[in-house]
């Protein structure tokens, strides 16, 4: 159990930050990746969000704690995941790419871990530091979106076995993807809300005809 | 017990008792810095409200334009006649008319807007006769300024509405429908600039749409033009306070020499620009975002600005942070149904409403008089006064953000470091909590860095005398064996 712990929550991540190519080919044929630690990794992401918005150094923070929505800013970090792993699963199936869509969300997860250890160590940062040195904090949070972007750029172009190029195209298209899934996402809510509405308003009739 | 009853009783009428003793202001709101209106005590309320009926000596105050404050006088324009009242808004003396260069009596006409100078010379603007009437102190004409000399603008109608004089004796009038800016003229009505231009801004919808309209909808589009100017005053300091007919939310402007606008706030703060929550649509209830048409300044630098769409009035600080509100549209006590201009009139503040034909005192309540010491204070740099005076105005207003940090302010400058971050976290004051943190946390360090350096220091020895042992131990142990 032990040894579990430790490999899952400490050794393949790291190792993933140092030989990522080699590491993530691993993840695909030696399913060295868990669900444990990539659902870990979101709560960790979705918490920090949250913590970010209550507990950032008064110098910084500027968001009115008293309307916090715990919920939303959940969400603001779990919709857009899935939205991505979704939205690339569709594109990448339809042009060869050999990840599944567990391992997609896996790689997303794990591309994301160091930018979460980043948002945490400014978080904490932001505590004690002046408002002349906060260009450290922003720094930070600007180092781990870069590092996110590369590592999943990476894990998908590994486990999709694609090239550069090739990549690069199915990120872009995974962006429109993604937008059309928003769209019909948002044509679904308003076609049962419209259903709803019709089922309520005609037993609302019923019941002032009939009772 | 029974003790206990009878105040429970009396705390429970006070709230039904309070609209009653008169005292109930107007508007009583002031904004959080998340841009959330939360109630205020009210700092101006009505003192009395004149009309011509209290000043035998007038027919009526028909037609009010515009209000003057000198230091010994107050000059109430209406359409037709000047009225001088005294600071106790006794009556002085009524014009009607003067003895124009040709010995002719005229009578007062159009008048819109009137200034006085530093010598006690009186001006009268008068927008629809394109003249600016120039009055001694004893209200014999000296001389009158027709239409200034404007290469280029031969053709434009000189409407001249409103004017302020500065020490130097510079005029700055305002003429409606010239777009390029207020007059600057010489003592002797001659034009010296523009000055202050507003430049005109698009949205990017409006470019786009413009990209795509043909040849003749552009055509019957309406003209881009620079926003008209509404009315002006010059501050303690000597800049020029206007307010503007603008699409965007700066519809007031402080100007200095150059004519740019030198009203600037930090990004998280929001402009001097009244309401901030406001009824975008709707019938029969004022609609859209406050448009200043009117302002005064006083001697520390509180500017009022007077919303012609919802009839109120705001008044700022030095640092452009909304200090109170008052007034409202409507009939009753306290509220306005056209007011036209506002000024300060030493402690009062006196708005000139002309549909109710009245003029309307509003004197600061104890929580206003707290308020404004305080800030007076705090302008003259003398922050433990201002502090008490905050301390004061606090007991009224729990939600004075302004108070907990000019109170901050003062205990940084006493170096209670901690206590002034207590009050400056309360006060949303960034700028100073950071100062009074850095020294905060400059004194922890030099407290405790050696501390925890030498325990620091003290753990990796001992680690490493610790592997040391266990090295030798193990090599002796594998020697044995």
């Amino acid at each position: 159990m032990r040894q579990w712990l430790f490999n899952t929550f400490w050794r393949f991540p790291t190792r993933l930050l140092l030989r990522p190519f080699k590491q993530f080919d691993a993840l695909k044929y030696e399913h060295a990746g868990s669900y444990a630690f990539a659902f870990f990794v979101l709560f960790l992401e979705a918490l920090v969000v949250i913590m970010d918005y209550v507990y950032k150094g008064f110098l910084i923070n500027y968001s009115d704690i008293y309307r916090i929505n715990s919920l939303y800013l959940t969400l603001t970090v779990l919709f857009p995941v899935a939205l991505f792993v979704v939205g690339n699963w569709c594109v990448t199936t339809l042009l060869d790419g050999k990840g599944k869509l567990g391992e997609i969300f896996q790689v997303t997860m794990y591309a994301m871990f160091p930018m979460c250890l980043l948002q945490w160590v400014a978080l904490l940062l932001s505590n004690v530091l002046i408002l002349d040195e906060m260009v450290i904090v922003t720094a930070l949070q600007s180092i781990g979106a870069v590092l996110f972007a590369l590592y999943l750029f990476i894990g998908l172009a590994v486990i999709h076995e694609y090239g550069f190029g090739r990549c690069m195209g199915g990120l872009l298209l995974t962006v429109v993807a993604m937008m059309i899934l928003v769209f019909i996402l948002m044509l679904l809510f308003a076609l049962v809300s419209d259903v709803v509405d019709f089922v309520r308003v005609f037993s609302k009739e019923l019941m002032l005809k009939f009772f | 017990m029974k003790k206990m009853f009878c105040l429970l009783l009396i705390l429970c009428l006070l709230p039904a008792a309070a609209p009653a003793d008169g005292q109930q202001g107007t508007s009583n709101y002031l904004y959080t810095i998340h841009g959330e209106a939360v109630s205020a005590p009210p700092a101006y309320t009505l003192a009395y409200s004149l009309t011509a009926r209290d000043y035998p000596e007038l027919d009526a105050l028909d037609g009010m334009t515009d209000a003057y404050v000198s230091d010994d006088a107050i000059y109430i324009l209406c359409a037709k006649r000047l009225v001088v009242l005294n600071h106790d808004l006794t009556f002085r003396q009524a014009v009607t008319s003067y003895t124009d260069e040709s010995g002719k009596e005229t009578e007062l006409d159009a008048c819109s807007g009137v200034t006085v100078s530093p010598a006690g010379e009186i001006y009268i603007t008068q927008s629809e006769k394109s003249q600016i009437l120039r009055f001694n102190p004893d209200y014999t004409l000296n001389q009158v300024m027709g239409r200034p000399e404007i290469t280029g603008y031969e053709n434009v109608k000189y409407r001249p509405t409103k004017m302020v004089v500065d020490s130097a004796g510079r005029l700055y009038v305002i003429s409606s429908g010239m777009y390029e800016g207020i007059l600057e003229l010489n003592g002797d009505g001659s034009f010296t600039r523009f000055f202050g231009v507003n430049a005109v801004t698009f949205t990017p919808w409006q470019l786009l749409w413009r990209v795509f309209a043909t040849r003749e909808q552009r055509a019957r589009q309406s003209l881009w033009l620079p926003s008209d100017f509404t009315n002006l005053c010059i501050d303690q300091d000597g800049f020029l306070f206007a307010t503007l007919v603008s699409t965007d939310k700066k519809t007031v402007k402080r100007l200095n020499a150059k004519g740019e606008n030198i009203i600037k706030v930090p990004a998280e703060k929001e402009y001097p620009s009244g309401d901030l929550w406001f009824n975008e649509s709707g019938f029969g209830i004022p609609t859209g975002s406050s448009r200043f048409i009117a302002v005064d300044t006083n001697a520390y630098g509180v500017y009022i600005c007077l919303d012609s769409t919802r009839s109120r009035v705001f008044a700022y600080n030095e640092d452009h942070s909304l200090l109170f509100v008052f007034g409202g549209p409507g009939d009753r006590e306290g509220y306005f149904r056209n007011p036209v201009d506002v000024a300060f009139v030493d402690d009062n503040i006196v708005v000139l409403d002309a549909l109710a034909q009245s003029i309307e005192v509003f004197s600061p309540t104890l929580y206003g008089k707290a308020l404004m010491n305080a800030v007076r204070n705090q302008y003259e740099y003398g922050y433990g006064t201002a502090a008490d005076y905050w301390r004061e105005a606090l007991s009224y207003n729990h939600n004075l953000t302004l108070a907990y940090s000019g109170i901050g302010r003062m205990l940084l400058r006493e170096d209670r470091y901690e206590e002034a971050m207590t009050y400056l976290k309360m006060g949303e004051d960034r700028t100073y909590y950071d100062k009074a943190y850095e020294k905060v946390r400059t004194a922890r360090l030099r407290k405790w860095f050696v501390p925890i350096a030498c325990v620091a220091a003290g753990l990796v020895a001992a680690g490493i005398v610790i592997g040391s042992v266990r090295r030798r131990k193990r090599r002796r142990e594998e020697s044995e064996r």
